[in-house]
Formats: structure tokens, C-alpha cells, sequence
């Protein structure tokens, strides 16, 4: 069996919860207010790389949030419904992801000491701890 | 960042789950911008009212803050709704819409906020003085608070405003700090600016020129007697089109004399005006947007006098409650509505439900809801001014 590689990597904790998931990860910014369905956590933005993929239990990667504020309550529905992403790692994080994720008790780091898209890829298994502000990625993990 | 002790406990919990959240919040985001402090607040204003915009999410969030026992501490008004509170039915807004919407309104009314739903909240009883820090979500609000009356704000959100409003406080941070109020641009204007539709596309205008920076207005020429609603339009415009919170009038202050220079010019407005004229058999005439002021709709009321509007066409005004009540006290709803003009008041054509109005033709003289009719709800829209609108659609 290959052994686990596990880095761990310094940031910014913005929202003070910790919880952990596999990756996913987008290149694009993501528009949470029309282009998440608020029911099923499944991206709807047309043209996004991720289109039809879902954040739910997720450790979402992306550079930032944009587009309306009332995204803030998309992420707020979602962990109603036990949908939403597990946490969420920014390179800058904008309005709407910081006011989401803290009405949603969902982590958000960002600012990593080592950018993130470099290092974290969809097999990689994240624990993001926001009150700590350290992220640790395993590589490898195989979850039973 | 740095938190007073009373602020400390305020996070801590001591005040309750819903100051304790909303201390949260603005922690977070004081954080992430860099703040060294919190800072008080004498008012805040709250966007995000209209179920159309903020659907089931934002009511089931709204309606847990309100439960969870917040109260405001500091004046609070609330942005337009989905509908006319009391006259939803004219305007063809459905029975389930209307319940959303009221509990909406209710869970804002039980924290203590006043039900205002206008745009406009410096025209009533929500008007700061100068230098007075605040918290203010709706982009138009911003720009004229910050700009007009001189009072400090930066761009919230509706969740962020209601954090401020539950806590009294907002990180130090963006226009807050006098060094963030300096002016980016001198914009030459030498234009004679007299109607609303004019203010309007000088914003949208330079909205679209700068998208972000403090531009300094300069050989711009206001008619007097409607200085203050010129100002509302062009405000409205400037947070339409780009991300502008502040602007300055010349001749208030001295600015450094070395700033990037732009020139706008007649034609490059009569280029804004022209990009909206997609309207081939209008079905709706839409007037304030911003909402309309008192003397706005004095204005409307003298230049209908005795006439009568085309059959053919709804005409739709839009005010708050307040403004309302005070023009029927003074007679001019009755010359308006004679003409065969609706009155609504609590909501506006940006927020009202896409369906009424989907891929409708409709005239107006705002640019901000030229362009939110055309990107929200498809419209087909055509800019006009009101001494026009009146002169081609009375019989």
C-alpha cells in the first residue's frame, strides 16, 4: 500500500469552523447566487469548467467568489440541507464567500503560504481547520 | 483586530446567539480587509428585501436571525419588496408570492428594523449628518449618502448591513478612512444637466468609464430647483454600471490638482441614451427609479394637469410609503392617478418578480432600470425623458 502523503500548509482563517472532505476543485471563480442550485449543491453556471458537478461534503478550492450578494444565503440554505461544501479554501476570499461561510458555520481559509492549485489536486483529501488557520492535505488517503 | 471588551463579549456570546453571529460576521470581514478596529454606527440600511431576489434561502435565513432574537441598536430601514404591500393584486403579484413576502417583512419588523422598503432612505426618516459612519447596503443609497450628504459608508451586503444593525458596529476600513476619500479623477462634464434622464446617463456614463474610483465633477451644471433629484439619478447611475461609491461635486474642498482627466461630452451621453431604445410598442411606462421624491412627483402632477394617458399603456410610478402619503396629502396623487397613472409604493421594477414583466417593452428614464430590466428580466427597454413620455403617450 502507498504510503499517505500529507502537507501541511499555513493560512488565513476567516471563518472559525473546521471540517474536512475530499477536494474539488475550480480554476474559476464561482458565482454562488444563479449559478449553485440552492437545493442540490449541483454548479448550474453555464460555461463553468464545473458545470453539473457537486460541491456538497465537499472541500471546495477556488480563487474567489463574485456576483450577488444574496449568494450568501445560497451557501446558508444549503447547510440547512446538509448540501453544502465541507469547507472552502480561497486564494482571496471576497464578501459573499466570508458572509456565507460564517452564517453557514462552513471553514474558509485563504492566503495560503503555498498556492493551493499547485499542490491540491481531486485525489487529494483536505482538513481545513479555520480557527487554526492550517490546512493539512493528504495524498493517497483511501477512505473505507 | 483589535475588539473593546463590551465588543469582546459581544462575540463571546454574552448578548445572545444572533449579536454573537452577527459579531461574527463582521469579524470576519474586518479580518479579511485589514481592519485594525470596529467602529460605531448611527444608522444602517438593508438590502436584499424582495423575495424575487433573495428566494427561499434568504427568508429561511432572515426568518432563523429574527427567531434567534436580534434586535437592532441603531436606526434601521429596510430596502423596496417584491411588491406593493397593499396593492400586490393590481400589480398582478400572486397569493404565494405576497405570503413569502410578508414574512419576509415580518421576521425585518420583529428585529426592529422600519418597514421603509425604499431605495431612497436619506429622503425620509433615515437621513445621517455628514461624517456620520454608517452601514448602508443598495449601491444608489451608498452613492448619494456618501457623496451628497457626506456621511460614510462602504458597499454592503444585506447580510453584512444586518450584522451592522444588530451589533451597532463596522470594521474600520475602505471610506471609512478620510485617506480612502480622495478623489482617483477629474471628470470634465461642460454639460447643462435638467432632467433625470440626463442625470442618469451621466452616471451610467461615467460608471462605465471608471468602473471603480472617486471621480470629481467638474463644469457640471445642475439645474437649481432640482439639484437634489439630479444628484439621486446621477448616483443611481454611477452604481449601475460600475462599482463607484463616492463622487465629489468641485468647488466643496481642494483636491490635488494632479488626477487622471476624463472628458464627457454631449454625445457620449445621446451614445448611452441610444443603447436602450429597444422598445417597439411599449406596454409599461416605469417612473422612479430611484424612488421617486416629493418634488418629483409634484413635477409630474403639473406637467399632466387635466390630461388623460393613452389607453394603450400602464403607467407605473414608484415611491415609498412616506413620500405616498405626504403627495395624496397634498393633492398631487389625485391629479396623477385621474390621468390614469398607477401609484405603487414599497417596490420598484428591479425587484418586483421577473414574470410580471418578462420580455415586456417598457419606457423609462432611469438607466439603472434600463439596465437591470433588460439583464434581469429580458425587457426590451427604451430611455425617454418625462416631459417626452407625457407629450407622446396623454390623448
Amino acid at each position: 500500500m502507498q504510503e499517505n502523503e500529507i502537507i501541511v500548509i499555513k493560512g488565513r482563517g476567516l471563518s472559525k469552523y473546521i471540517g474536512e472532505g475530499p477536494a474539488l476543485i475550480s480554476y474559476e471563480p464561482i458565482t454562488f447566487f444563479g449559478g449553485v442550485d440552492p437545493y442540490t449543491g449541483i454548479i448550474i453556471e453555464h460555461y463553468h469548467p464545473l458545470r453539473g458537478r457537486c460541491i456538497s461534503g465537499k472541500v471546495l478550492v477556488f480563487p474567489y467568489g463574485k456576483g450577488s450578494t444574496v449568494g450568501a444565503y445560497i451557501l446558508y440554505q444549503l447547510s440547512k440541507l446538509n448540501k453544502a461544501p465541507k469547507a472552502i479554501i480561497n486564494i482571496e476570499a471576497d464578501h459573499v464567500t466570508i458572509v456565507g461561510c460564517v452564517i453557514s458555520k462552513i471553514p474558509l481559509i485563504d492566503r495560503l503560504e503555498i498556492n493551493p492549485f499547485s499542490v491540491i489536486d481531486e485525489s487529494s483529501y483536505i482538513i481545513v481547520d479555520g480557527i487554526k488557520g492550517l490546512v493539512r492535505v493528504i495524498k493517497n488517503k483511501k477512505i473505507f | 483586530m483589535y475588539l473593546t471588551k463590551l465588543q469582546e463579549s459581544m462575540l463571546k456570546g454574552e448578548f445572545g446567539p444572533a449579536v454573537q453571529k452577527a459579531m461574527e460576521i463582521l469579524v470576519s470581514l474586518g479580518d479579511a480587509l485589514g481592519a485594525e478596529k470596529l467602529i460605531p454606527i448611527t444608522s444602517a440600511h438593508v438590502s436584499g428585501v424582495s423575495y424575487a431576489s433573495i428566494g427561499d434561502a434568504g427568508l429561511s435565513f432572515i426568518e432563523d436571525f429574527a427567531s434567534l432574537g436580534a434586535k437592532s441598536r441603531v436606526i434601521t430601514t429596510i430596502n423596496p419588496a417584491g411588491a406593493d404591500l397593499m396593492k400586490w393584486r393590481r400589480m398582478g403579484i400572486s397569493e404565494e408570492f405576497y405570503e413569502k413576502q410578508l414574512r419576509i417583512i415580518n421576521a425585518f419588523r420583529k428585529m426592529g428594523f422600519q418597514i421603509t422598503c425604499t431605495c431612497t432612505p436619506y429622503l425620509i426618516d433615515n437621513c445621517p449628518n455628514s461624517g456620520d459612519h454608517i452601514a448602508w447596503a443598495e449601491s444608489s443609497a451608498i452613492v448619494y449618502v456618501n457623496s451628497v450628504i457626506g456621511a460614510k459608508t462602504n458597499r454592503e451586503s444585506g447580510p453584512s448591513a444586518i450584522a451592522s444593525a444588530i451589533t451597532g458596529y463596522t470594521p474600520y476600513c475602505g471610506y471609512h478612512l478620510e485617506s480612502n476619500r480622495v478623489p482617483s479623477h477629474r471628470v470634465k462634464v461642460n454639460l447643462k444637466i435638467n432632467t433625470l434622464l440626463k442625470a442618469s446617463a451621466l452616471g451610467y456614463l461615467i460608471g462605465q468609464e471608471l468602473i471603480t474610483g472617486i471621480p470629481l465633477l467638474e463644469n457640471l451644471e445642475l439645474q437649481q430647483d432640482a439639484k437634489k433629484d439630479l444628484l439621486k439619478a446621477i448616483s443611481a447611475g454611477l452604481a449601475t454600471s460600475g462599482g463607484i461609491s463616492l463622487f465629489y461635486l468641485e468647488g466643496k474642498r481642494i483636491f490635488p490638482s494632479r488626477l487622471e482627466e476624463y472628458c464627457v461630452d454631449r454625445k457620449d451621453l445621446l451614445n448611452i441614451i441610444e443603447h436602450f431604445q429597444e422598445c417597439k410598442i411599449p406596454e409599461y411606462i416605469f417612473i422612479g427609479c430611484p424612488h421617486c421624491s416629493l418634488s418629483e412627483i409634484r413635477e409630474l402632477a403639473l406637467m399632466l394637469g387635466a390630461q388623460k394617458i393613452k389607453k394603450n399603456v400602464d403607467f407605473w410610478i414608484f415611491t415609498s410609503r412616506e413620500i405616498f402619503e405626504k403627495a395624496r396629502a397634498y393633492g398631487y396623487v389625485k391629479v396623477i392617478e385621474h390621468a390614469g397613472i398607477k401609484v405603487f409604493c414599497d417596490t420598484c421594477p428591479v425587484v418586483m418578480p421577473n414574470e410580471i414583466i418578462y420580455n415586456a417593452e417598457i419606457i423609462t428614464n432611469s438607466c439603472k432600470a434600463a439596465h437591470y430590466l433588460t439583464s434581469l428580466k429580458k425587457a426590451k427597454v427604451t430611455l425617454m425623458d418625462l416631459r417626452s413620455i407625457i407629450k407622446l403617450f396623454t390623448r
